[in-house]
């Protein structure tokens, strides 16, 4: 089932004349596990801004369960409808990995109960146990923010998790682990997980693998 | 719920910076508290001594046509008073009995009659000089208290009859006053009584209502009564319109109308000039104070730059971003608020002490102000408390503001990719 649809997006910076993005046409399903790949300037963090609903395309239309993205609230689309994991981690660092955890199930206004034993279940999935967990995330290691990255970005049960290098500070096992966890959300939990890499392993993960070449997006397998 | 929840957990995550918001928030209100509390009281001694030296009023005579009783009681039917106090001392004879000191009774005057309109008495029963020992003051007409001396020499008690008649004035009549009750004299210089001259001795002084020494004037001697009108104004500013009504009922040009106005400048002119200085020093305050807070807001907002970047990533709307600082704000100031109020209050009130005995010394030392100065309240009311509260709330909100516009100008996509 298509939950997101780009239809002739392009994406150029305010006072520049080159388009980043050129008329990118791409549906996206739920179920799958989409991986994009390409070099570094090619597109893929601005691919990435438009799809979380960071930024908007400055000519075509992103539609989300048939929606444009234009008209929609873009932060309960954020807080509610999309996962993301930043290549940066961007988590409260002064904050424990268990608090950023709840804080984004309180934002995406999730009604569950018992929210910490769920949060560390998820972060136990990832590979963090409970004194981990309870740690500040300054105090983690880049491999473990980058699981409570993960952790935090599934945890609102959000329709598509998008991932920008999830694996880029991980070894072999662990990146295994991790994609499995991200293919398990889309096979099994029906969730469509795009990943943005440079990493050809990863790339082995892909129902769909695309291309991304100076803005413009080619499917390749 | 989550967002105080957050709030509060925001405020312990990052206890460097907000001990400093603290503690330059906790400054700044304990300085307005102190000033705001030193303000208070001089207001409230420049009140003080507005109302008693202000409003009481004299006439001064300085021609030989002094205004007669009638004269002052017909000045004291105005509209413009609040109060009249009438105080006099006049002459008789006893009718029957014998007065302290007098050796072969005569037709001279051997009582002095004292009366005033205030239900404290005289100044010597306040100042304790005398007090009364049996019985109470006069309160209804025809009553009198007596001493104590005066009472064991003719043998009189609380209800006793005291006939009292004129002296060398030619007139007929004689009053008749109940002994309502007795004083003791405590002064320690003495009766002042000499053998043969009565009227030297204070203890043959009978204390009265004005009432009732007006009903009986016709007892005063040839060598007249001695009195002193004083006149309360509701409204200290209205001292010219008295003025003008008392000419209009026939004051003489030659009595002068006038306040205490030297003794009210000699007390006030200090009190005013701190009132001024805690006013500039609060200003002072308010601005710096506001200056340094919006300053280390906007710092502090930098500092959070990026988790305003990452919350709104994950979603959180701008007002709710915009809530959540605001609430840290709010409980950093409402703790700072609770500790600034106990600790200024603690030290304004040794300070605005020191400032009313000042204050006092500067006054004039037999005018009573002592007195006055004493019974000004310093302490924190809860109008002071509001204000402050208030003062302090539009503080956080000016410093939170300006963080806050500094911050959300930004894009969270713009903060994450400077970051990254």
């Amino acid at each position: 089932m298509e939950v997101l649809k780009l239809e002739q997006v392009s994406y150029q910076y305010a006072g520049t004349a080159k388009k980043v993005l050129k008329d990118i046409n791409i549906e996206f399903e739920s179920g799958k596990l989409y991986v994009v790949m390409g070099k570094s300037g090619a597109g893929k963090s601005t691919l990435l801004s438009l799809i979380s609903g960071l930024d908007l395309c400055t000519s075509g239309a992103m539609l989300f369960e048939g929606r444009d993205m234009k008209t929609l609230d873009r932060d309960c689309y954020r807080a509610k409808s999309i996962g993301v994991i930043f290549q940066g981690y961007n988590l409260l660092t002064n904050a424990t990995a268990l608090e950023n955890i709840l804080l984004s199930m309180n934002i995406s206004g999730s009604r569950r109960k018992n929210k910490k034993e769920y949060a560390l279940q998820i972060l136990e999935k990832v590979g963090i146990d409970q004194e981990t967990a309870e740690r500040k995330v300054l105090k983690l290691s880049g491999g473990e923010q980058q699981r409570v990255g993960i952790a935090r970005a599934i945890s609102h049960d959000p329709d598509i998790i998008i991932a920008d290098e999830p694996t880029g500070n991980l070894d072999g096992d662990t990146e295994k682990n991790i994609m499995e966890i991200l293919q398990s959300l889309a096979h099994e939990k029906g969730k469509c997980v795009i990943v943005v890499t440079h990493s050809k392993a990863v790339s082995g993960y892909a129902d769909e693998l695309w291309g991304l070449n100076a803005g413009n997006l080619v499917f390749l397998k | 719920m989550y967002l105080f929840q957050n709030a509060v957990r925001n405020i312990f995550r990052n206890k460097g910076r907000n001990i400093i918001l603290a503690l330059i928030t906790f400054l700044i209100i304990f300085a307005v508290t102190v000033s705001f509390l030193i303000s208070g009281s001089t207001k409230s001694i420049i009140s003080n001594a507005r109302a008693q030296f202000g409003s009481q009023v004299f006439i001064v005579s300085a021609g030989a046509k002094e205004p007669e009783l009638s004269d002052y009681l017909k000045y004291g039917e105005s509209d413009l008073l609040q109060k009249m106090e009438l105080s006099m001392r006049s002459y008789g004879r006893l009718d029957g009995l014998r007065a302290l000191d007098e050796e072969i009774p005569d037709e001279n005057a051997n009582v002095i009659l004292v009366s005033t309109s205030r239900t404290d008495l005289s100044e010597e029963f306040r100042k304790g000089l005398r007090s009364i020992a049996q019985g109470s003051a006069p309160e209804k007409k025809d009553e009198c208290l007596v001493s104590e001396d005066f009472a064991k020499l003719n043998g009189l008690s609380v209800g006793s009859r005291v006939k009292i008649a004129p002296a060398g004035t030619g007139k007929d009549g004689t009053a008749a006053l109940t002994v309502s009750g007795i004083y003791s004299d405590n002064s320690i210089n003495g009766t002042g009584g000499q053998a043969g001259m009565p009227l030297y001795n204070r203890n043959n002084e009978m204390i009265t209502t004005a009432e009732t020494a007006i009903a009986i004037d016709f007892i005063a001697n040839s060598t007249g009564r001695q009195f002193e009108a004083a006149y309360f104004l509701k409204n200290p500013d209205s001292l010219e319109d008295f003025e003008k009504e008392l000419r209009d009922k026939g004051l003489p040009p030659d009595c002068s109308v006038t306040v205490n106005e030297e003794e009210y400048k000699q007390v006030v002119g200090p009190a005013e000039k701190l009132s001024k200085i805690s006013n500039i020093f609060l200003m002072i305050v308010l601005a710096l104070g506001a200056a340094v807070l919006v300053l280390v807001s906007v710092m502090s907002m930098r500092e959070r730059k990026y988790e305003v970047g990452v919350l709104r990533a994950m979603g959180m709307k701008k007002g709710n971003v915009i809530l959540g600082m605001l609430t840290e704000t709010v409980l950093i100031t409402a703790v700072c608020l609770a500790i600034g109020l106990g600790g200024g209050t603690a030290a304004a009130g040794p300070a605005a002490e020191i400032l009313t005995q000042q204050t006092v010394k500067t006054g004039p030392s037999d005018s009573g102000q002592e007195e006055n100065f004493q019974t000004v309240e310093i302490r924190m009311t809860s109008a002071a408390a509001v204000e402050i509260s208030l003062v302090a709330l539009v503080l956080a909100g000016i410093s939170s503001a300006a963080g806050i516009l500094y911050i959300t100008r930004f894009e969270p996509n713009r903060i994450l990719s400077e970051r990254n």
